[in-house]
């Protein structure tokens, strides 16, 4: 058994830290106080930057607003007119030109060949309504002709690939097919020997496809 | 001053308690009232700052191609105009015809060529009046004014009258075309007949407003 006798009552004990409840509860008594005031200065001087920096842009805003719309009016011009512009220049470029094609069927027509009707056209691809602008265009090409025999046949076929192959044909060319081949029936006193045909040219199409 | 709390235990707590019932509704109360106005003010002046940044940034570039854009409109302009009013490629009436001015077209071109125009006729009608709302959606500028053509000549002599045409009017469009050999006989002349188009503007009086766009585009240099 030991016996312990405290000469120090309890509430006269005293602790050796500098740091005492008493002192943490003081230094914050000031410090908390302080970083309320920092913060809150801190806080009112960015927003005063910010209503500054706000009511500089208003300014800047209320100033630039006129012109853009002007320069908006102005871009909604330039628009319409290189719409128009285009529009123009789609008539040039969808025109076709039927006096190289017409020349460059006469070059490859052989002798033998008498050629009876041709049909050019250029009516609006399908789809698109007659009267519209700017016209997007499906050129074709229809020739009529009669030949005689013996040969007509290779006659006919020799014509087509002439064609085929032009230089101002070529190019624009989708298709030439002969589409008919029979015995001339309207021959008046003439022989068997007569043939009829058709040939038939699709060109590419001119303008833009939207 | 000193505060002495009481000494019952019963009483203190309850006097804790207060303060602390207080204390919450104080912290309440800012938070409330001042804090979150405060944080929700900030907010929008925020973004009231980075709309307005965005606003002057899409403003300066628009207004910086003001210059270009008024340069480039005057380019188009004057080739709008020259290709309707110099070069009256764009058909243009005649007190309000359209098939005077295409007849006289076609007769000037076919002068020194030994060719024979039968008729001239209007295939297809000038354009409909224009609504006073303005052009009806996905209807252009510009419309297309067609005759009939028929004339009598030999292919030689055809394709250099249309290629006149085409010399003349490059905007011009034969959009069909026939030629019949006809009887066989020497000279050949076939009949041939051919649908032209030429592009007339929608609105006869657009040309006039471009003419004035032009004009203030050009005070205002």
């Amino acid at each position: 058994m030991s016996l312990a006798i405290n000469l120090i009552l309890n509430n006269e004990r005293r602790s050796g830290s500098k740091l005492s409840g008493r002192s943490l509860s003081r230094i914050a008594a000031i410090v908390s106080p302080l970083i309320v005031i920092v913060i809150l200065l801190q806080q009112g001087f960015s927003r005063f930057i910010l209503k500054t920096n706000l009511s500089i842009l208003e300014s800047r805003w209320e100033s630039a607003a006129p012109r853009q719309t002007f320069a908006q009016r102005q871009q909604g011009r330039l628009n319409q007119n290189l719409q128009i512009a285009r529009e123009i220049e789609q008539w040039k470029v969808t025109s076709p030109h039927w006096d190289a094609a017409l020349l460059a069927i006469m070059q490859s027509t052989p002798e033998q060949i008498h050629l009876t009707n041709m049909r050019l056209d250029a009516p609006p691809a399908t789809g698109q309504p007659p009267q519209t602008s700017p016209p997007i265009r499906q050129p074709a090409i229809r020739i009529e002709g009669r030949v005689q025999e013996p040969g007509a046949m290779a006659a006919i076929q020799s014509f087509r690939n002439a064609i085929r192959q032009h230089a101002q044909i070529e190019p624009l060319l989708e298709s030439a097919d002969v589409i008919n081949f029979a015995a001339d029936a309207e021959t008046r006193g003439g022989t068997s020997e007569n043939r009829v045909f058709a040939i038939a040219i699709k060109l590419k199409t001119l303008g833009e496809t939207r | 001053m000193k505060i002495k709390l009481p000494e019952d235990r019963n009483e203190r707590t309850k006097i804790f308690v207060m303060i602390g019932l207080f204390a919450a509704g104080i912290l309440y109360a800012l938070v409330a009232f001042v804090l979150l106005p405060y944080i929700a003010s900030v907010g929008q002046d925020r973004r009231r700052l980075a709309e307005l940044e965005d606003l002057l940034w899409r403003a300066e570039r628009e207004i910086n191609s003001t210059e270009h854009n008024r340069r480039r409109n005057t380019i188009t302009i004057k080739e709008i105009l020259s290709i309707s009013e110099n070069h009256r490629f764009i058909l243009r009436p005649s007190l309000g015809n359209y098939l005077l001015v295409a007849e006289d077209i076609l007769n000037r071109a076919a002068t020194d060529f030994p060719l024979e125009i039968v008729s001239v006729r209007e295939a297809s009608g000038t354009p409909p009046p224009i609504p006073e709302t303005g052009l009806p959606a996905g209807r252009g500028f510009l419309w297309p004014y067609g005759v009939s053509l028929s004339l009598r000549a030999n292919l030689h002599t055809a394709i250099r009258y249309i290629n006149r045409l085409k010399q003349e009017n490059p905007y011009l469009a034969i959009t069909s075309l026939n030629i019949n050999a006809g009887p066989a006989t020497v000279p050949v002349r076939h009949n041939i007949t051919m649908q032209v188009q030429w592009p007339v503007w929608s609105d006869p009086e657009h040309p006039n407003r471009l003419a004035a766009e032009l004009l203030a585009d050009e005070e205002q240099q």
